[in-house]
C-alpha cells in the first residue's frame, strides 16, 4: 500500500467523477465514484442485520489487522518472502479493509471532500498500524525488557547478591490487591465489569512472570560486584617462602591444608599483625623482611577459599590484582594468569589501584568450594625492610535475571485470588446495602489504605541506623531494610505519586480555604505560597529539594532524597490543587454556607462537611487529570540519581548485551506510564458521567 | 522524645474533659474524635518539638554571630527548654482550639482569636526558619544573597548560542542571556506550532468522518498520557538520534545540495543580509503602503467634545479641542469632527519604530559586543537605539490600541470593481518592490562541506562545514521543539474540542440551515465563538509550555535552567541562582499572561 496507489485511487474515483460531472460529460453518473465502486464490489455480499452489524464490523476489523500482521510476518520469514504468498495475504487484507469501508460507506465516502479525507487518513492509519505491528511484533527483540522486568518494576537495589529484598514488597502487594478489590466492590457495579479486566490483567502478569525469553548470551552486565570490604583488603591466608624449594607439597591443590598459615587482610599484613614465621618477620602493613641468604627469589603465597552455591547464576568473573612485581594466579589447580612486568607504585592512593585484570572463564569455576591462589615474587634484601603491596579482588558476576519464578508465581496468584475474594465479598455485602453503609465502608477503606501505606514504608525501611553508605548491608540484612534512596522502578513512581497525592491533598485543602479566607493571617501566606510554588516549574522545585532543603532542615530532620522529593511533589501538587479547589469552592452556592451556619455548624464543620465535598464533586475531573499529571511528573526524579522506572529504562541500554536498544526500553516504560494514565483518565470520565458533569453540545464539524 | 509525647498526650486527653462543663457541646463525642484529636496533637507536637529544638540550637552561643538579643541559651539547657516550650505551646493551642470549638464567642472575636492562635501555632516554624536562614547566610556561602558571582567568568562553554556568541572569558550574565534567549526561542516556536497543530487536531476530533476523528483522538491520547520526559528523551535518542542517518553519510542526504540532514541536525544554506538599507527599504515599502491604505480608507468620525477630550493623551488639557479644531476645521455645537491626521501620525510612528526594531534585531550581535580598547576585554554596550525602538514600538502600539478603542481607526473598504483594482495594483507594486529590495539585500550560499585538507582526505570525524556557508539547526533544538510542540498540541486539541462542544448545538444547526459550507461554518460561526472560552485554558497551556521548557536539560539543550544548573556547580551559590530561576520563570509567565489577557479582552469585547 503505497502513497502512489492511494493517490491513483483518489484520482480515478474521487477527482475524475467530479470533473466528469461538472463538465456534463457524464450526466447520468455512469462513472463510479468511490462509494459506488465499493457497492459494485461488495453489493452482492448479503446484507447483515443491523443488530449484529457492529459485531461484524469488529470481526472484519480484527481479521484485517490479523491479515496485515500475517502478511508482514510472511514477508519477513525466510521461506515465504520470495513467493507470492505475502502479496496475496496483503491483498486479502486490503480487500478486508475495503469491505469495512463499504460497511461505513455512508459516513466515509458520501461527499468528495469526505472521500478525500477518508482515503488519505486511511493511508496514514494503515501505514501507522503496519509500522506498529512490524515494530512491535516482528522487528523488535524485547529480550531487554524480559530480562530486566524485575529491575523495571522494583529497581536494581531490591535484587542483590546478598539476598532478595523482594519479600518486603509482597505484603504491600497483598494490601493493594485487597484494597482494589474491596474498593471496586463498594461501587456496586456489574460483576463482569470488574472480573473480566481483572482476570485478563492477572493472567497477563502471571504469564509474563513465568515467561523466559530465549537468552543464551554470555552476559557481562547486570553484574553484582563482590568488592573489597569496607576496610582495606579482603581476608586471605598467606605465607612467605625463601625460594621455590620451600613450597609445600600440593600447594596448588584445593585440598591443601593451609591451617598453619597466617590469615589477614590484603594489602599484605594489613591488620597490624606482628608475627614470627619461619624466621621471617611480618611487620605492620606493607613491611616485609626476608632472611634469605642470596637476597633473591623470595615468594609470597596467598590463598582464598570461597564457595559458589549455584554456578548457573554466575555469568563470569574477573580477578584483579595489584602487585609491583612478578606474580602468577591459580584457580582450582590451574594457572589462570601471570604478570612479568614490574609495576611501580602500588598503594591505595594510586588512582590505577588495580594494575592487572584477568578474565576468568566460566568453566574454571566449580560448584561448591573453589580456591584462588596468588604467588608473588620479590627480591628482598637481607636485614632490610621491604615494602610491597599485594591486593586482589575477585569479582563474580552473578545473574540477577533468570530467577525461579515458581515461588513468586504462588505469591502472585495468592494476591490476585485475595483481591478477587475481597471484591466478591464486598460486592455481595454492598449489593443490597444502604448507601450510608457503603459510604462508611469506603471511609474505612481509605483509612486502611493510608495505614497500609505507612506499614509498607516501615516494612520497606524499618527505622534504624545504617552502618555505611552502601544501599544494602550484608551483615545485618533483616534489620536494615532498603533505604528510600535505593528504592526504584515503577513501584517507586507509584509510592511517590501516592504519597504526594495524600500529603498534597491535605496541603491543597488547607491552602484553598486559606486563600478564600477573609482573615489576613490565613490568606496572605496562602497566596504567597501558592504563587511562589506555581511560579516555577517542577524541575526547579526538585532542584530546591536536592540542594537547598537539606540546608534548611539540617538540625531538624535529616531527610533523605526520597522524602524530600515527596515533600516537594506534594507541595507542588497541593498548590495546583488549591487553585482548582478554589474554583470549586467559589461555585458552591452561598446558600449552602448560610444554611450550614443557621444549623449551628461550626466554621470548621461548614468547611469540611458542606463546602469541601461539593467543591470536590464539581472539580473531580480536573483533580483526576492533575493526579495523572503528577504520576507522569514522578518520572522527573531520575535527575537525582533515583532509580525510578524512567531512569532504569534510560540505563538499561548501557548493558553489554543490549547496547543502544533505547527504542525498546523507552517505549516500554513510556507505554507503562501511558497505560496507567489512560486508565485513570477513563475512570475519571466514567466518574464524570456518573456524577452528571458532562455537557453534551457542539456539533459535527467536518 | 517518645516519653515526652506520651506525657503530653495523656495530659491533653485527660485535662480537656475537665473543662467540659465550661463549654457547650462536647469535644469527645465518640472514639473517632479522640483518635483524630490525639493524632493531630501528636503530629503537631512532634513537629513543634523538632522546630523548637532547632530554633533554640540556633540561639546557642557560637551559632549566629551577628545576633544581639541580649541572651544566649546554653547548649546543655536546650533539651529542657525544648520540652517545656513545646509542651506549653501545644497545650495552649489545644486548649485554645477547644475553647474556640465551644462556640461561646462572637464571630468577630472568633476571627481575632483564631488568627492569634494560628500565629502562635506557626511561631516555632517561623522562628526556626528566620534564625536558621540568618545562620545559613553567615556560615554557608551558597546562601549569600549576592549577585557578584554573575560578573565573574563563567568557565564553561555552550553549544547552542545563536545569535549571541560566547567565549570562555564571558561573564555569567552573558551565559544567562544566551540561555534565556534559547528558552524564549524554543517556547515561542513551540507555542506557534502547538496552536496550529492543536486547532487542526481538535477540530478533526469532532469530524463526522470516523477515520479522521479516530486518528486525531489517538494522537491526543498518545501524546497526552505519555510523560514529556520520556517523549523528549525518545525523540532525542531514537527518532533524531538513531533513526536519522549518521553524519558520515551526510553527503548522500541532501536536498539538491542546499539542505543536508544527519543525526547532528539540519544544515541549511548560509545566508544573511548584505545591504541593510535595502533590507530596511523592503519593510519601509510595505509599511508605507500599509500606512497610505489605512489613511485613505479611514472614516472620519464626529465625536462630542466631552467624551473624547479627557481620554486622549493629556487629560488636564481643556484647550485640546480648540487646538484640535485648528487641524480639523470643524467645530460646532460641542461636536468635533476628528480628522485622521493624528492617526496617520501614530501609524507613521509605529512604522518607524518597527523599522528601528528590525534593524536592532538583525544587528543585536554587533551592538551587543565591543572589545574595549583599554584592556582588551569584551564588554557589553547598551543597546540604546534598540531600546529606543522598543519603547517607541510599545508607545505607538498603546496609542493605536487607544485609538482603536476611541473608534479613530474605523475603516471603509471600497468593494467596487474600481476600488479592488486600485488596491490590488497597489499591493502588487508594493510586493514586487519588496521582492526586489529583498533580492538586493540578501546573500545566500550553498553549504560547503570540507572533507579534505591540503589534498588529504579527512576522516569523517573531522569534517566540518565551511565557515559562513551554513545555517544549522541542531538536533537537540529540534527534539526539544518537536517534543514540546507535540505534547502541548495534544492538550490544546482537547481544549479546542471542549470549547467547541460547549457551544450550544443551535449555533451549528443555524449555520447549517443558513446554507453555510462546512468550512464557513467552522470559520465564521464555530471557531470565533469557541475562541472566547478557549483562550483562558490556552493561556494555561502556554504557561505550561514555558515551564516545561525547563526539561531542555534532558536533551542537552542549553536553556537558562541548564545554564544555571552548571553555574550552581561551578559557582556554588545555589540560593541566588534558584531565586533567579524562579524570577525568570515568573517574568516569562507574567509576559505570556499579559499578552493572552490582551488577546482575551479583544476577543471578548463583543458581548453575545
Amino acid at each position: 500500500m503505497s502513497f502512489n496507489s492511494i493517490f491513483l485511487l483518489w484520482f480515478l474515483f474521487v477527482l475524475t467523477p467530479i470533473i466528469l460531472k461538472n463538465q456534463k460529460w457524464d450526466p447520468n453518473n455512469y462513472y463510479p465514484d468511490f462509494s459506488k465502486l465499493l457497492n459494485y464490489i461488495f453489493g452482492k455480499v448479503p446484507k447483515i442485520k443491523s443488530e449484529i452489524e457492529h459485531i461484524v464490523f469488529r470481526l472484519a476489523l480484527s481479521f484485517a489487522v490479523f491479515l496485515l500482521y500475517l502478511s508482514l510476518k510472511l514477508e519477513d520469514s525466510d521461506v515465504y518472502s520470495d513467493t507470492f504468498l505475502p502479496t496475496f495475504v496483503h491483498l486479502l487484507c486490503l480487500v478486508n479493509f475495503a469491505y469495512i469501508a463499504h460497511l461505513m460507506s455512508d459516513e466515509l465516502f458520501d461527499t468528495a471532500w469526505n472521500s478525500t479525507i477518508s482515503l488519505f487518513s486511511f493511508f496514514f492509519v494503515f501505514t501507522l498500524i503496519s509500522g506498529i505491528i512490524h515494530f512491535v511484533l516482528i522487528e523488535t527483540d524485547w529480550t531487554i525488557i524480559w530480562m530486566n522486568r524485575r529491575t523495571l518494576l522494583v529497581g536494581p537495589n531490591f535484587i542483590s547478591q546478598f539476598g532478595d529484598e523482594i519479600w518486603r514488597l509482597w505484603p504491600p502487594f497483598y494490601f493493594l490487591m485487597i484494597l482494589i478489590g474491596a474498593g471496586y466492590g463498594t461501587l456496586g457495579e456489574d460483576k463482569k465489569k470488574f472480573i473480566v479486566p481483572y482476570a485478563i490483567f492477572s493472567l497477563v502478569i502471571l504469564a509474563s512472570l513465568n515467561y523466559n525469553a530465549p537468552y543464551d548470551s554470555e552476559s557481562k552486565s547486570g553484574a553484582i560486584i563482590s568488592g573489597p570490604d569496607s576496610t582495606w583488603g579482603t581476608t586471605y591466608k598467606y605465607n612467605i617462602f625463601d625460594d621455590t624449594s620451600d613450597f609445600p607439597e600440593g600447594w596448588e591443590e584445593r585440598t591443601f591444608d593451609d591451617s598453619s598459615w597466617l590469615s589477614g587482610k590484603t594489602p599484605f599484613g594489613n591488620n597490624n599483625l606482628v608475627s614470627e614465621e619461619k624466621g621471617k618477620t611480618i611487620n605492620k602493613r606493607t613491611t616485609w623482611e626476608s632472611n634469605s641468604t642470596d637476597g633473591s627469589g623470595d615468594y609470597l603465597i596467598i590463598r582464598k577459599n570461597f564457595t559458589i552455591e549455584d554456578k548457573s547464576k554466575i555469568l563470569g568473573a574477573t580477578l584483579r590484582v595489584t602487585y609491583p612485581n612478578y606474580y602468577a594466579a591459580y584457580l582450582n589447580d590451574q594457572k589462570i594468569g601471570d604478570c612479568l612486568d614490574a609495576k611501580s607504585s602500588c598503594n591505595h592512593n594510586n588512582p590505577d589501584y588495580w594494575n592487572k585484570e584477568v578474565d576468568i572463564e566460566w568453566s574454571w569455576l566449580d560448584d561448591g568450594p573453589n580456591t584462588l591462589i596468588l604467588v608473588g615474587q620479590d627480591d628482598l634484601t637481607e636485614g632490610h625492610d621491604n615494602i610491597t603491596w599485594l591486593d586482589t579482588e575477585l569479582r563474580l558476576k552473578i545473574s540477577n535475571r533468570g530467577f525461579d519464578a515458581s515461588k513468586a508465581l504462588v505469591y502472585l496468584s495468592g494476591g490476585f485470588i485475595l483481591g478477587l475474594v475481597a471484591f466478591l465479598g464486598v460486592h455481595n455485602y454492598c449489593k443490597d446495602a444502604e448507601e450510608y453503609i457503603i459510604n462508611y465502608l469506603q471511609t474505612i477503606l481509605v483509612n486502611l489504605g493510608v495505614i497500609s501505606f505507612i506499614v509498607m514504608i516501615i516494612l520497606l525501611d524499618p527505622p534504624g541506623e545504617y552502618e555505611d553508605d552502601y544501599f544494602w548491608n550484608s551483615d545485618d540484612l533483616l534489620g536494615t531494610g532498603v533505604k528510600p534512596a535505593a528504592w526504584g522502578g515503577l513501584v517507586l513512581n507509584l509510592i511517590f505519586a501516592a504519597a504526594a497525592l495524600v500529603v498534597g491533598f491535605g496541603i491543597g485543602i488547607a491552602l484553598a480555604f486559606g486563600r478564600r479566607s477573609n482573615l489576613p493571617v490565613f490568606w496572605i501566606p496562602s497566596v504567597g505560597v501558592i504563587e511562589l510554588i506555581r511560579s516555577g516549574p517542577l524541575v526547579a522545585w526538585l532542584f530546591f529539594a536536592q540542594i537547598l532543603v537539606p540546608d534548611l532542615l539540617d538540625p531538624v530532620w535529616e531527610a533523605d532524597i526520597a522524602s524530600r522529593v515527596i515533600l516537594v511533589l506534594s507541595l507542588f501538587f497541593g498548590c495546583y490543587l488549591a487553585e482548582v479547589l478554589r474554583g470549586g469552592l467559589q461555585a458552591v452556592p452561598h446558600g449552602q454556607y448560610e444554611a450550614a451556619t443557621a444549623l449551628g455548624l461550626s466554621p470548621a464543620q461548614t468547611k469540611m462537611q458542606i463546602e469541601l465535598p461539593q467543591a470536590i464533586r464539581t472539580t473531580l475531573p480536573a483533580i483526576v487529570s492533575m493526579m495523572i499529571g503528577m504520576l507522569k511528573d514522578t518520572s522527573l526524579v531520575f535527575f537525582f540519581g533515583i532509580y525510578d522506572a524512567f531512569r532504569v529504562a534510560k540505563d538499561l541500554p548501557a548493558q553489554w548485551d543490549f547496547i543502544g536498544q533505547h527504542e525498546q526500553s523507552l517505549l516500554f516504560v513510556g507505554m507503562i506510564f501511558w497505560g496507567l494514565s489512560f486508565y485513570l483518565s477513563k475512570v475519571s470520565r466514567r466518574i464524570e458521567k456518573n456524577l452528571g458533569l458532562t455537557h453534551e453540545g457542539g456539533g459535527d464539524v467536518t | 522524645m517518645i516519653e515526652n509525647l506520651a506525657l503530653f498526650l495523656i495530659l491533653f486527653l485527660f485535662i480537656i474533659p475537665f473543662l467540659e462543663p465550661y463549654v457547650s457541646g462536647g469535644l469527645y463525642s465518640n472514639l473517632k474524635d479522640i483518635t483524630n484529636y490525639s493524632l493531630f496533637a501528636s503530629i503537631y507536637y512532634i513537629l513543634a518539638d523538632a522546630f523548637v529544638k532547632g530554633t533554640l540550637l540556633n540561639l546557642t552561643p557560637g551559632r549566629i554571630q551577628d545576633f544581639s538579643i541580649g541572651f544566649h541559651i546554653l547548649p546543655e539547657a536546650v533539651e529542657d527548654y525544648t520540652f517545656y516550650l513545646t509542651f506549653i505551646i501545644s497545650i495552649a493551642i489545644g486548649l485554645g482550639l477547644f475553647l474556640l470549638q465551644s462556640g461561646n464567642i462572637t464571630p468577630r472575636r472568633y476571627d481575632l482569636a483564631i488568627q492569634g492562635l494560628a500565629i502562635f501555632a506557626f511561631l516555632p516554624f517561623i522562628l526556626y526558619f528566620w534564625t536558621h536562614i540568618i545562620y545559613l547566610k553567615e556560615t554557608d556561602s551558597s546562601w549569600l544573597f549576592d549577585l557578584a558571582f554573575m560578573e565573574e567568568m563563567a568557565g564553561f562553554t555552550l553549544s547552542n548560542e545563536w545569535p549571541f556568541a560566547t567565549v570562555l572569558q564571558d561573564t555569567r550574565w552573558q551565559f544567562y542571556r544566551v540561555g534565556l534567549f534559547n528558552a524564549i526561542r524554543v517556547v515561542v516556536l513551540s507555542i506557534i506550532g502547538c496552536t496550529i497543530i492543536g486547532v487542526i487536531v481538535g477540530v478533526s476530533r469532532l469530524s463526522r468522518n470516523r477515520l479522521l476523528s479516530g486518528l486525531a483522538e489517538s494522537y491526543v491520547e498518545f501524546f497526552r498520557n505519555m510523560p514529556l520526559v520520556v517523549q523528549l528523551f525518545f525523540l532525542y535518542t531514537v527518532v533524531l538520534g538513531a533513526n536519522l542517518p549518521i553524519f558520515q553519510d551526510i553527503q548522500e542526504n541532501t536536498f539538491f545540495g542546499w539542505v543536508y540532514w544527519s543525526n547532528r541536525g539540519i544544515v541549511g544554506p548560509g545566508g544573511g543580509i548584505e545591504n541593510m538599507s535595502y533590507f530596511l527599504a523592503a519593510f519601509a515599502v510595505y509599511l508605507g503602503a500599509r500606512t497610505y491604505i489605512r489613511f485613505s480608507e479611514r472614516i472620519e468620525i464626529v465625536k462630542p467634545v466631552e467624551i473624547w477630550n479627557p481620554i486622549l493623551l493629556i487629560p488636564i488639557l481643556n484647550w485640546w479641542p480648540y487646538l484640535h479644531s485648528l487641524f480639523s476645521g470643524a467645530y460646532s455645537k460641542g461636536n468635533i469632527k476628528v480628522n485622521s491626521k493624528f492617526s496617520l501620525a501614530v501609524d507613521i510612528l509605529f512604522s518607524f519604530s518597527v523599522l528601528i526594531v528590525i534593524y536592532g534585531l538583525f544587528n543585536a550581535v554587533e551592538w551587543n559586543y565591543k572589545i574595549s580598547t583599554i584592556d582588551g576585554i569584551l564588554e557589553n554596550e547598551p543597546l540604546s537605539m534598540f531600546k529606543l525602538g522598543i519603547i517607541m514600538l510599545i508607545l505607538s502600539s498603546l496609542l493605536r490600541f487607544k485609538f482603536d478603542e476611541l473608534g479613530l481607526n474605523n475603516f471603509t473598504v471600497d468593494d467596487s470593481k474600481e476600488g479592488q483594482r486600485t488596491r490590488s495594483m497597489l499591493w502588487g507594486i508594493t510586493i514586487s518592490f519588496m521582492l526586489i529590495f529583498f533580492y538586493l539585500a540578501i546573500w545566500i550560499e550553498q553549504p560547503v562541506l570540507i572533507t579534505e585538507e591540503n589534498g588529504n582526505q579527512l576522516g569523517w570525524g573531522s569534517w566540518d562545514w565551511k565557515e559562513g556557508t551554513t545555517n544549522q539547526i541542531s538536533s537537540v533544538f529540534l527534539s526539544l521543539w518537536i517534543g514540546l510542540t507535540l505534547y502541548t498540541a495534544a492538550q490544546i486539541a482537547e481544549i479546542v474540542r471542549g470549547s467547541i462542544q460547549s457551544l450550544p448545538r443551535g449555533q451549528v444547526e443555524a449555520a447549517i440551515s443558513l446554507g453555510l459550507s462546512p468550512y464557513q461554518r467552522l470559520n465564521l460561526v464555530i471557531l470565533p465563538q469557541a475562541l472566547r472560552s478557549m483562550i483562558p485554558s490556552m493561556t494555561n497551556q502556554y504557561l505550561n509550555c514555558w515551564k516545561n521548557s525547563s526539561l531542555a536539560f534532558v536533551v542537552g539543550f542549553s536553556d537558562f535552567y541548564a545554564v544555571f544548573s552548571t553555574i550552581v556547580n561551578n559557582a556554588g551559590q545555589a540560593v541566588p541562582v534558584f531565586m533567579m530561576i524562579l524570577a525568570t520563570y515568573q517574568a516569562g509567565s507574567l509576559t505570556i499572561s499579559a499578552i493572552m489577557n490582551y488577546i482575551n479582552s479583544n476577543v471578548t469585547k463583543v458581548k453575545i
